[in-house]
Formats: C-alpha cells, structure tokens, sequence
C-alpha cells in the first residue's frame, strides 16, 4: 500500500477537499525542497544534513498518508543516524521514485 | 482566547495546526527559531508548541532561550516532533519541554486537551 487513504480522510474532515489540496501541494512543493538539500548532503557526505532533510520530508509525508516517501525518508534517517553513509545513495534513489509517485497521485507533478 | 505561539519550518505542518487550532485559540506562526524569540518577545503567547527539528537554531536550543527570558518565564512549551522513538516522551520532559505530541498529529482532540491541560483550563 503506497498510500494511506486515512490520513487524507482525516485531513478533509479537518477543512475539506480545499484542505487536503493545499497541504498536499504545500507537502510536495516542501518536499522537493528537502530533495535537494538531501542531493545536497548526499554529495558533501554531511550526514547531519541528511537526516535533517529527510527527517522534514517524513513528517509531512506522515501528514497525507505517503506510505513509500515516509518508509523511504525514515530508513534514510536512520542510515544517516547510524553512520551508515553507504546504504544511503541506493535508499535516495528509492526516495526519489516513491517521490515521484506522490507527485503523480496528488496530480502535481512536473511535466 | 488563549494565544498559543506555533515554531515549524514546515508550511504544510502549519496549515493543519492551523486548520485544528483556529477556533480555540489566538494563533500565532513562527517558520524558525530565531523568528519565535523575537516574536514571541513582541507579542507574547501563553503556550508554545515548538518543533525539535528546526533548521540552524533546534527547538531545544530555543526551548533554552525561552526558560532564560524574563519575558516568557516558565510558560508552557509542548514539543512537536516526528522523531516518535522510543524514549522520547522522558527525553523531552528532562529537557524542560512541559508535554509532548508526536507528528503526524492524527488526534486534533487529543491535541486541544493536552493545550488546554497545560493552560489549566
């Protein structure tokens, strides 16, 4: 399951359809951000900047339900954590595709 | 109505505090720590909820700030995080935070009554 339909769900009760598009507009556009600075991190080996970067992207992932980003950004995390700099390229290139995909089912995606 | 202060970087986090808080209290926004310290010095909130993971000044550090301002005292700071590992609730308490929530806040309600708990109403 990539995505939580409860977590939108929950965010609709909160303020609607209105609601669930801002955030998740607000959580792509962020995380795309967070992207770089993890590219970033990734290519000057500060670890630090990683898991700060990827820490960001799963808390707003968690906040509409992107199963595959969230699991993604948190083994990241912990790699980072873990000093674990050589699991972490193969795991951001996940990241990079579970974030395409979310772009794609919020429907705001790049051309 | 109470004021309650908000620190987090990220928008979206802010929007559905927002979206969950705005009938009960006076909000206000805070992208940074350093924004929080002269805001909140501006305009002071009775409770914050402070993000640990800020970017160049961390929500412990401005967590430190505050305890030491004359002007905020020991008002109530309920940290934020997504970090929700095992150990944190007594982390954070021994830091000084007086509760804590973790992110994804999935409970709105859960998350007024540990405000309001905390502002003693």
């Amino acid at each position: 399951m990539e995505f939580d339909s409860e977590a939108v769900a929950r965010v609709r009760r909160l303020g609607g359809d209105d609601l669930v598009r801002r955030v998740s507009t607000l959580f792509i556009e962020t995380a795309r951000l967070r992207m770089t600075d993890v590219r970033g991190g990734v290519a000057a080996d500060d670890l630090q900047a990683v898991a700060r970067a990827v820490h960001s992207i799963r808390g707003s992932a968690g906040n509409v339900g992107a199963l595959a980003v969230l699991r993604c950004a948190t083994e990241i995390e912990q790699a980072a954590l873990g000093a674990r700099a050589e699991e972490i390229p193969a795991l951001v290139a996940r990241l990079e595709v579970a974030m395409a995909a979310a772009e794609g089912h919020f429907g705001t995606g790049q051309p | 109505m109470k004021r309650v202060a908000m620190v987090e970087d990220n928008p979206d986090n802010r929007l559905l505090l927002c979206a969950m808080l705005e009938d009960h209290f006076v909000l206000d926004e805070y992208d940074s720590g350093l924004a929080a310290l002269t805001g909140l010095e501006a305009t002071p909130a009775d409770l914050v909820l402070l993000d640990i993971s800020l970017p160049e000044m961390d929500g412990p550090e401005v967590l430190v700030r505050l305890r030491a301002a004359p002007w905020f005292g020991a008002r109530p700071i309920i940290a934020l995080t997504a970090h929700a590992m095992a150990g944190d609730r007594e982390r954070f308490l021994a830091m000084g935070f007086d509760d804590y929530v973790s992110k994804p806040i999935v409970d709105d309600a859960a998350l007024i009554a540990t405000i309001q708990r905390q502002l003693g109403q």
